[in-house]
């Protein structure tokens, strides 16, 4: 046996902290992502929802433009609860498309080409990779969706004054919690899909068909049973009703808020779970 | 002060009722070792149980002391050298390189340094900037050799390293492995062209469905096999009268003149009486002896008498 003489070096300079180590998934996701010029523009106008909803808020506490464009101060008086739901739900829509569309393409090509033990073969493990390409969905319909309904709540407390924002604190926590958990759900959804499904445009369709087939048998349930239970199965309305709940308003759903909450909590789970199920460097096949 | 060895210590994996490997012992040693068997005998699972990309249904390894179920302290020791040709979509070879080492913890501007260095060191800096996509199986090759070496690791793990590489091309990586195993760190090639192992490793590793048969190098493994007649090559000017003094000797068991009549091959049963016996025959007959060397201490010949014909099951 050779006798060797340790000769090389190791690495020996400084280390980015492990814990966010993931990020470099995400840099990397977030560039792959802005190479489609469409994407790109679609995700643009996710914004418009937003920034009208600025300017409406702007203009409700602006006479003198309001004069001048011909609207009566009644007509724009007062920004109803109602508004701010709607803008959720406007902010919510595109927000879902951006996710659907953009989910399949960060691991179903991975899964496709076998990817996956190069990812495995560094430093990080199956945690680091969802967590990276989740953050990517994150950081994408953040700003569109939670931050841009802070803003506007921002603007309207600070124009209404009078401790307008402390009464209405509901408005900002619906904003903020019922985003997260509308991203956190379906980023999760769409990544066990496309795990799963891994040819793209399959893995899109099956993700909607899935909400679809779901809200529809929910509906057939509930219309053939005559109770509501078959809202368990409705993830469009869960998510609906918890937001509502958040707003302080009447829920759509006839079960109680917690149940829609399982609903949800459920979704993310199984969607854990299938990921795990998936996400291995070597698949075994029987 | 940390372990400095790779061990399997009855290391077994079964993928449901399919034997991957079996009851493995082993223990690997700084320099370059070559893993040999069939195609579906078990190597690259032995290699993805060392990477912890698969987990053992039975045993214990440590590589230098890490467990393989800790990436982030396993990965800062070991490269890893996959056989599937898949890359991230749309990248290039620099940003490849840069993103691996982003994940191994080095800043940008380290980062952007070491991918060049290593670039250079596989010989793609002029394919740098191109997309892999674009690049040939060779190319493809070196630049997963080159995300497997660039973070300077202890331990390389190469399955399949020389697949699709032009002659040149393998004479340079073969160069390489050979230059990382005289610094003292641990290469470990999972090959099935045998002549290849045999020149450039230290060691083997033969494993056969899920079995390892043998390990160690590769004179001592060939010294085992008692059942197979060692052969030795013998080119002389008169090798009728070598061959005839040689049927005198009870370990010789077959003697041949080789058809350009200029030599012999003999087999023997114990290689140590003959090298002693062998010197008195060539003193007393006064033949003109131009080589003498062992036939079939090669992983070829090992291989052939262990597994079976190479090339006929892989």
């Amino acid at each position: 046996m050779a006798v060797y003489e340790r000769a090389w070096r190791r690495y020996t300079g400084e280390l980015t902290p492990i814990r966010t180590r993931f990020l470099v998934i995400t840099r990397y996701g977030l560039g792959e992502a802005f190479q489609s010029r469409i994407f790109t523009a679609f995700y643009a106008a996710c914004f418009l929802p937003s920034v009208a909803g600025l300017f409406l808020v702007y203009l409700s506490h602006n006479l003198g433009l309001l004069e001048q464009i011909g609207l009566t101060e009644e007509l724009m008086g007062g920004l109803t609860m109602s508004f701010f739901q709607y803008l959720f739900m406007w902010q919510a829509l595109p927000a879902f498309f951006v996710m659907v569309i953009l989910a399949p393409g960060l691991v179903a090509p991975d899964l496709a080409n076998n990817a996956l033990p190069l990812y495995f073969s560094r430093p990080i493990n199956r945690v680091d990779y969802v967590l990276g390409k989740m953050a990517v969905l994150f950081l994408l319909v953040s700003p569109p969706t939670w931050m841009m309904g802070l803003a506007i709540f921002a603007l309207q407390a600070y124009e209404e004054g009078g401790g307008w924002g402390t009464e209405h604190w509901r408005i900002a926590a619906a904003y903020l919690v019922g985003h997260l958990v509308w991203i956190l759900v379906i980023s999760l959804l769409a990544l066990a899909i496309s795990a799963w499904v891994r040819f793209k445009p399959a893995a899109v369709g099956t993700l909607f068909a899935l909400i679809f087939v779901l809200s529809g048998f929910a509906e057939a349930f509930n219309g053939i049973t005559g109770t509501p239970f078959g809202d368990l199965f409705h993830l469009t309305r869960a998510i609906a009703s918890v937001v509502l709940h958040l707003f302080g308003a009447p829920t759509r759903s006839d079960l109680p808020v917690l149940a829609n909450w399982f609903t949800l909590g459920s979704v993310a789970l199984i969607s854990i779970w299938l990921l795990n199920r998936k996400l291995r460097p070597h698949e075994v096949v029987r | 002060m940390s372990d400095e060895r790779i061990i399997f210590r009855g290391v077994s994996k079964f993928y449901g009722e399919v034997l991957g490997v079996n009851r493995v012992n082993l223990e690997f040693k700084p320099g370059l070792t070559g893993l040999v068997g069939p195609n579906g005998s078990g190597k690259s699972t032995l290699m993805h149980l060392m990477t912890g990309l698969l987990s053992p249904t039975k045993g214990e390894i440590s590589v230098l002391g890490i467990p393989p179920n800790r990436p982030e302290r396993l990965f800062r020791a070991v490269g890893y050298c996959t056989q599937y040709d898949s890359f991230p979509a749309g990248a290039t070879g620099a940003t490849f390189l840069r993103q691996t080492l982003l994940l191994h913890g080095m800043d940008r501007g380290q980062a952007d340094a070491r991918a060049w260095e290593v670039l250079e060191q596989v010989g793609l800096t002029d394919a740098a900037r191109r997309k892999i996509a674009g690049y040939s199986k060779g190319m493809r090759q070196r630049i997963k050799l080159a995300q497997a070496l660039c973070h300077r690791p202890s331990v390389m793990v190469l399955d399949e390293p020389l697949n699709g590489l032009d002659p040149m091309g393998r004479a340079e990586m073969i160069q390489l492995f050979r230059e990382m195993a005289d610094e003292g760190r641990y290469v470990i090639v999972s090959s099935h062209i045998l002549h290849e192992v045999d020149l450039i490793s230290d060691a083997v590793v033969m494993i056969h469905g899920g079995t390892v048969v043998a390990e160690g190098g590769i004179r001592e493994v060939r010294a085992e096999i008692k059942s197979q007649p060692i052969q030795v090559l013998i080119r002389c000017d008169r090798p009728h009268a070598v061959a005839g003094r040689l049927f005198d000797f009870k370990h010789v068991v077959d003697v041949r003149i080789l058809g350009d009549g200029e030599g012999l091959m003999v087999r023997t049963e114990d290689a140590r009486s003959f090298f002693a016996d062998l010197t008195g025959v060539i003193v007393e007959s006064g033949v003109a002896v131009e080589t003498v060397m062992p036939a079939d201490e090669t992983v070829h010949a090992v291989y052939d008498y262990l597994i079976g014909q190479p090339g006929g099951t892989t």
